[in-house]
């Protein structure tokens, strides 16, 4: 198909995104009618012989008449689809009859198993087949209620409610931006304000995401220089090269004590601010996201705490000479990671994390969360904990 | 109540609603016709007419396109997306002014391309921050963290002159401020020290030279000690072991992580 046909078909199908369209009917008019522009697109030599055959074959006022249908209230569609079908008045569909055309939307998510709010919000629909048996008295209570407009907010809190439910308490960047979105959902009343309420808080909650981690690698970083110390004396004991390794603790000495009075300078912290804060505290101990949500992570043994603090209180930033501190025993000695065994501890681990998040229902439907914040553009929890490292 | 009364309630239903936000004024305004409209017809027959003939087919899916790009317009705005923003009025006044434009493509590729632009820039002030915590937690011997953190530095920068834009002029801008987790003068600190480190390639002289000193103190006093050195190394070894842990989250945020299902190597 020539490309500018396409991108014609594009610009004129991407309208229909704009509409929240529950009805199947009008869902599958609109596909045959996409079916049938395309057959015109590839049946055109250029874009002059498309737009020339677009009204011809009668397909512009048919998309007229949809555009039309998606943004009318129900009945109003109703009466205009069965005044097409040239319908006498008295076959009019009963309320019910009309309700109905949202059971196989209804039927999906029920099978879903987590999507409670939304499965509610559908019988509520569906109830209302037992309040009225007039088509315009129901238009006004799915609108006076938001019936309608609930199968959209409630599916995303079905989301969004879950995710949290499953997130780190401790994590106030996520919990943050999921309350902020449930808070936004719940009190929207139509499109234009969830779009626009959604939009703000999209960018502020990236700018909160991104200063956490702008935190959070402080205590990665100084970690790393304290624990790298360790492993300079430890090359030093060697004996291998040892003038070049005792430069080398020397160095490190001088670079913790740099990367201390830099966290000190720049954040206001201390060694004691970083362990005494619960979310900060972990971050000392190298942890490595283990279940999908970060809620359960890898770390090294909890005794590095002492150790590093030992290693920076009582050597580092001592007066004490580096002969000194070489030819004295650390009380507290660092733990290390495993290595030979790695493997099968990660397999345990990853047993005894899905026993701990069984219950959860974020962990028992991830695979179809997965696909639902794909279709609504959501970025789970996950994708985002990929920044929270330093190496 | 007859059915055109009630037709007419539930139009003003979607009157009082788009009134309530203030966000919707397309769709307020057509809405607010078709009501008239109703108001003047005897069936629904007569509705569907006068519908179609005076445009209410097209109209409604008009204003909501409009109301969905002043929806966008506003929101790029409260970001502080200026060009952004530029974009969806550009596109609000052409839509407005001709609603078959609402077909025409082309937008939404540069809205896509504008975010990315934005998303970039974004990516290269953050990098440089946590290249500049690198360089300042880095040994001066350890050229891949050290040089490479300066090195990374300088590309990084250079990513702003290729968008048209400076480092001054975005690390100025509010929004991409706001993604650094820094107070102000703090803030205004790391900033000046990265345009002196952009002119950095390695360690100066100056901070090497006092390890070295030191060493040439040091080397004399521990050079006959290996016995003494390596006998504290086992006795440290005897006590330091291969261990992990499982760290879980509480259940809420007055809890405290649990540390669980320990698992270690011999050493």
């Amino acid at each position: 198909m020539d490309l500018a046909i396409k991108q014609t078909i594009q610009g004129y199908t991407a309208v229909f995104d704009s509409f929240t369209i529950s009805d199947p009917n009008l869902k599958a008019e609109i596909e045959t009618f996409i079916n049938d522009f395309n057959a015109v697109g590839e049946n055109s030599s250029d874009i002059m012989d498309f737009m020339a055959k677009f009204p011809a074959s009668g397909l512009q006022e048919k998309y007229s008449g949809l555009i039309a249908k998606a943004s009318m209230p129900p009945a109003v569609a109703t009466q205009e689809s069965t005044s097409q079908q040239e319908k006498p008045a008295n076959s009019l569909p009963t309320v019910s009859e009309f309700l109905e055309q949202y059971r196989e939307s209804y039927n999906a998510v029920k099978g879903a198993g987590y999507r409670t709010r939304a499965e509610k919000a559908y019988e509520n629909i569906f109830a209302v087949a037992d309040r009225t048996t007039s088509l315009i008295e129901m238009n006004i209570i799915l609108e006076e209620e938001q019936l309608l407009w609930k199968i959209v907010t409630e599916d995303l809190l079905d989301i969004y409610q879950t995710i949290l439910d499953a997130t780190d308490p401790l994590n106030l960047a996520n919990v943050s931006r999921f309350e902020k979105m449930i808070k936004t959902i719940s009190e929207s009343t139509c499109q234009e304000e969830l779009s626009y309420k959604t939009e703000v808080d999209v960018s502020i909650n990236q700018q909160r995401t991104y200063s956490l981690i702008t935190t959070i690698i402080i205590p990665s970083l100084l970690a790393l220089t304290i624990m790298e110390y360790n492993k300079c004396k430890l090359l030093f004991r060697t004996w291998q090269k040892p003038q070049e390794k005792l430069l080398m603790v020397i160095s490190q000495r001088a670079t913790v004590k740099k990367t201390y009075e830099f966290i000190k300078e720049k954040y206001g912290w201390d060694f004691d601010y970083l362990v005494n804060d619960e979310w900060m505290k972990v971050w000392l101990l190298g942890p490595v996201t283990v279940d999908v949500n970060a809620r359960i992570r890898k770390s090294l043994d909890p005794q590095n705490i002492e150790a590093m603090r030992e290693l920076l209180f009582d050597e580092i930033l001592s007066d004490r000479t580096i002969d000194d501190i070489l030819l004295t025993e650390q009380k507290n000695v660092v733990f290390f990671d495993l290595d030979q065994t790695a493997r099968q501890a990660l397999a345990i681990h990853e047993k005894v994390a899905q026993e701990l998040n069984k219950d959860i229902v974020y962990f028992q439907y991830y695979e179809k969360l997965q696909g639902a914040a794909a279709a609504n553009d959501i970025k789970l929890p996950e994708t985002d904990n990929k920044k929270f490292s330093i190496s | 109540m007859n059915e055109i009364q009630r037709t007419i309630d539930y139009y003003q239903l979607l009157i009082d609603k788009f009134e309530k936000t203030g966000l919707s004024p397309h769709q307020l305004k057509v809405y607010r016709e078709i009501q008239d409209l109703v108001q003047g017809c005897s069936s629904y027959e007569d509705i569907q007419s006068k519908m179609k003939s005076q445009g209410y087919y097209e109209s409604p899916g008009q204003a909501l396109y409009l109301d969905a790009i002043m929806a966008q317009k506003n929101a790029a705005k409260q970001n502080g997306f200026t060009e952004l923003e530029e974009l969806y009025l550009a596109r609000y006044n052409e839509v407005k002014a001709d609603g078959s434009k609402m077909h025409v493509t082309g937008y939404s590729e540069k809205a896509s391309s504008i975010l990315s632009k934005y998303s970039t820039l974004m990516d290269a002030l953050f990098e440089i921050y946590i290249n500049y915590c690198t360089y300042n937690g880095a040994n001066p011997y350890d050229t891949l963290r050290y040089n490479g953190s300066l090195d990374n530095i300088r590309k990084y920068h250079a990513v702003f002159q290729t968008l048209g834009t400076s480092f001054e002029e975005i690390s100025a801008t509010s929004y991409y401020r706001q993604h650094i987790g820094l107070e102000d003068d703090k803030y205004q600190m790391f900033i000046s020290e990265v345009k002196t480190l952009l002119q950095k390639r390695e360690p100066e002289r100056s901070e090497i030279q006092p390890f070295e000193e030191e060493l040439k103190l040091m080397w004399p006093k521990l050079k006959d000690k290996r016995v003494e050195v390596q006998a504290i190394g086992k006795l440290e070894d005897a006590k330091t072991k291969k261990s992990i842990y499982l760290v879980v989250a509480p259940s809420d945020n007055k809890g405290k992580y649990t540390f669980t299902s320990n698992q270690q190597e011999e050493y």
